[in-house]
């Protein structure tokens, strides 16, 4: 039958005791340093429209998303911030107008694979601003937020997504062939697969289509007599068009659909491509050099790798030249999975790799949420509870201390005293027959005098009030 | 009512009814159900068992929440239930009936759509002019994971509300997922199901709960009985029985005969004919010869006997095939454990 208890949802954590005392220290150095860069702090609803979503985020975002219908509105657990951002950016301020926006908040993901599915992402965003020095400024400040916790041990990825997706359009494929392709880059990376990636694309894309014959017969057309002979052949089918669907919508994909159907030598170039280009790692400026080289190969437009050479000039002005971290690094088969990046982006790892935040340009999500034109954007996040794991951030310990009254008379001095003892230490008042495990432990036994139990050394103390106060300023 | 102690829910009316109380009949186990219209019945042969007849769709909630202990259902609704908490296991998976598959169904006109790759252009070719792709579906989450693991994601789904197939032509929704088994509803309704978009092949399973089987041994046992007598008799479908006639010198003449090359090994029993001797009150040299071989290898076994001699050949059916032990019952132990 039925248990008793009720469980906590999958995926999603309770924190308490010092761990969550780590967490606020974080949460609030990091609004500091973000502060300190001119950022303004913001708050964002945690429901948004799933829409909102939809339209940029990528598959594999989407498909994570904690989204219900409620009330007929189709609801959704954020699962980033930035896109919030955007929204209430064209909510509330003129659209071109440069803002600053820092956040600490809670995003969700329902990923089956990992134990967290509720994340705390702490970035910034800088909309409307262009060049690289905006993406430098917000790197250094990714950056210099880890280092306000002591973490000085991480790596600095550097990538640029235009570079794939530059060549990906000139190669004209499908939405959809690209979106694989793009998603397929992470794959590249791992041992196996570019196997895998070909797999993925064999049943489709790989193969010489049944089609072919038909494609060749409607090649030889122009659009509109294919496009009448195609819905003439539905009509003598008697293949009745009904729903929401125009008949001239569907002529028209199928005819697109003909003519895009073999692609397999497309798509062969592009994983040929996207191979040498994630082998692109390593030193700055060895990559570039490299890098240019391929892209030349490519014809495919070096700005990128422009850009990424500003970049890395500028962050040498941020740091100082002494300062210079020695482990930034180039890889240009960075994808970071969202899909609504357009320039340049940035991972931060930790020294064993694990994933600390990362960021990048965005410049196109505004027009796609409703902004009637293209907004430079560029903005990071650090994952709170990574960051938390890989700190070594001290948390100095509370000398927490529990007080009693002897007496039912000595209440009001007892509530006196521990008024006074909490300008220095916390204190709580014992309030029934359990007294909390606090090291201290005060039983006020007059007006005057009171006993100190130190739990620590378990030895006990009569004080008078002066002396009491004294000897826990000493603790401290 | 006997004082139960197990609770088993099987289907109420619907498709999944009849051959549910026809594969407890065949395992002796014929459900007493005093009238219709009462929801709880018993099993004369298996006094310790009540059952309680429940929707087919309601079934794996029951078990999950621990009202019933085991109940048997489509495996499509356990799937599409499914909590992912592992309170349900799933204790037999094929029953052999209720076969059916979860499909995405278009249009006929829509000729631009073949595949689910098709399917996953006319998604975003709508995401640019912000439409939507409306599916209709009772499977809401089977549905919704699989397009995600396909990464397609501009789509809505729509609650069924009545005969779900008519939708499309309605206007309320683009498309369907449903179930099928023939395909015929779907193509009555001018509905085609699209290459690759096949998300689940499905038949009737036995499931259990798992505290209610892992906490109380006779529960557990009751279980076991009711898996053995399954087991062994849909392994009993898959063979047959042939006996013959045939005339020899002896018993390791015709063993020899029967199985001299390995070849002949499939069509002469699970592990070697059982050769008797025939009685008869003259001295004949009559044999009978019996094998169980898969029923697929009938016609090839009946050559092969009448090639040694063999003849007055009979056929039947076995009800029940129990084999050195009880697989399913074994698995239900390693899942609970």
């Amino acid at each position: 039958m039925l248990h008793s208890g009720i469980d906590r949802a999958e995926g999603m954590p309770d924190f308490w005791g010092e761990e969550c005392r780590q967490r606020h220290l974080v949460r609030y150095q990091f609004i500091e340093t973000f502060q300190r860069f001119g950022y303004s702090l913001v708050e964002l609803p945690l429901v948004e429209r799933t829409e909102l979503y939809l339209r940029k985020s990528g598959e594999d975002i989407v498909a994570q998303i904690y989204d219900f219908v409620y009330h007929n509105h189709r609801l959704c657990l954020r699962p980033d911030v930035t896109t919030s951002a955007i929204r209430a950016y064209l909510e509330h301020f003129p659209v071109g107008s440069v803002q600053r926006f820092c956040y600490g908040g809670t995003v969700f993901r329902h990923e089956p694979t990992t134990n967290y599915r509720q994340f705390t992402q702490m970035g910034v965003e800088l909309i409307g601003s262009k060049g690289a020095i905006a993406d430098a400024e917000v790197i250094y400040t990714a950056c210099r937020s880890l280092q306000s916790i002591d973490l000085d041990n991480y790596r600095l990825v550097l990538g640029h997504i235009g570079i794939l997706q530059q060549f990906l359009r000139k190669l004209n494929l499908s939405d959809r062939l690209a979106g694989i392709l793009l998603a397929g880059m992470e794959l590249l990376h791992q041992p196996g697969g570019k196997q895998k990636l070909e797999n993925q694309l064999q049943a489709n894309y790989l193969t010489k289509p049944e089609t072919q014959q038909l494609a060749e017969v409607f090649g030889v057309m122009d659009e509109v007599s294919a496009r009448e002979f195609i819905l003439e052949m539905l009509s003598s089918l008697r293949i009745e068009i009904n729903g929401n669907r125009h008949p001239q919508e569907i002529a028209d994909r199928l005819l697109g659909k003909l003519k895009h159907r073999d692609q397999t030598h497309k798509v062969l170039k592009a994983i040929g491509f996207m191979e040498r280009l994630g082998q692109l790692r390593g030193e700055p400026q060895a990559i570039l050099v490299k890098a240019e080289d391929l892209l030349i190969e490519y014809e495919i437009d070096p700005e990128p790798l422009r850009e990424l050479n500003q970049i890395l000039q500028l962050l040498i002005s941020f740091y100082g030249k002494k300062n210079l971290p020695n482990h930034i690094s180039l890889d240009l088969g960075l994808t970071r999975g969202l899909q609504y990046y357009t320039g340049t982006i940035f991972e931060l790892l930790d020294a064993e790799g694990n994933h600390l935040g990362g960021g990048g340009r965005y410049d196109d999500l505004v027009y796609t949420l409703g902004g009637h034109t293209s907004i430079p954007a560029t903005g990071f996040s650090l994952n709170l509870e990574t960051v938390c794991q890989t700190s070594k951030v001290k948390i100095n310990s509370i000398l927490s201390t529990a007080i009693i009254s002897g007496t039912p008379e000595l209440i009001p001095t007892t509530i006196d005293l521990a008024q006074k003892l909490r300008e220095l230490v916390p204190v709580q008042m014992v309030l029934d027959d359990l007294s909390p495990p606090s090291p201290l432990l005060i039983v006020v036994e007059s007006i005057h005098q009171c006993r100190l139990v130190d739990r620590r050394s378990n030895q006990e103390y009569l004080f008078t009030v002066p002396e009491l106060l004294e000897f826990i300023t000493h603790q401290l | 009512m006997n004082s139960a102690s197990l609770r088993i829910a099987i289907p109420s009316k619907g498709a999944l009814e009849k051959p549910t109380l026809e594969l407890l009949t065949n395992i002796g186990l014929k459900v007493n159900r005093p009238n219709d219209r009462q929801y709880v019945a018993s099993i004369p042969s298996l006094p310790s068992v009540e059952v309680i007849f429940q929707r087919a769709a309601d079934i794996y909630t029951k078990v999950h929440e621990g009202s019933v202990d085991i109940g048997i259902t489509g495996y499509d609704v356990v799937c599409e239930e499914d909590k992912n908490d592992h309170k349900v296991v799933v204790a037999y998976p094929e029953l052999g009936y209720g076969k059916c598959s979860l499909v995405l169904a278009v249009p006929d006109s829509w000729v631009d759509v073949v595949s689910i790759e098709d399917l996953a252009e006319l998604t975003l070719q709508w995401k640019e002019q912000n439409r939507i792709l409306r599916i209709v579906t009772k499977y809401q989450n089977l549905t919704r994971d699989w397009l995600f693991a396909h990464r397609i994601v501009n789509f809505a789904l729509v609650d069924a509300k009545g005969a779900m197939e008519a939708a499309p032509s309605m206007g309320y929704a683009d498309m369907i997922a449903d179930v099928t088994s023939t395909g015929t509803t779907l193509r009555e309704n001018r509905l085609k199901p699209i290459q690759g978009g096949t998300m689940l092949k499905s038949q009737t399973c036995l499931i259990a709960n798992r505290s209610a089987l892992s906490g109380d041994r006779e529960k557990l046992q009751t279980t076991q009985i009711i898996l053995e007598l399954i087991e062994a008799n849909l392994m009993a479908k898959k063979f047959i029985s042939v006996t013959a006639n045939v005339q020899g010198f002896s018993v390791e003449e015709i063993g020899k005969k029967l199985t001299m090359t390995p070849e002949l090994q499939e069509v002469t029993g699970l592990q070697g004919p059982t050769i008797a001797k025939v009685y008869s009150d003259t001295h004949s040299d009559w044999y009978a010869v019996t094998v169980v071989i898969p029923e697929v290898k009938l016609l090839p076994a009946i050559t092969h006997l009448r090639t040694v001699g063999g003849t007055d050949i009979t056929v039947f059916p076995p009800r029940y095939v129990f084999r050195s032990h009880c697989e399913s019952s074994q698995k239900l132990v390693e899942i609970l454990a």
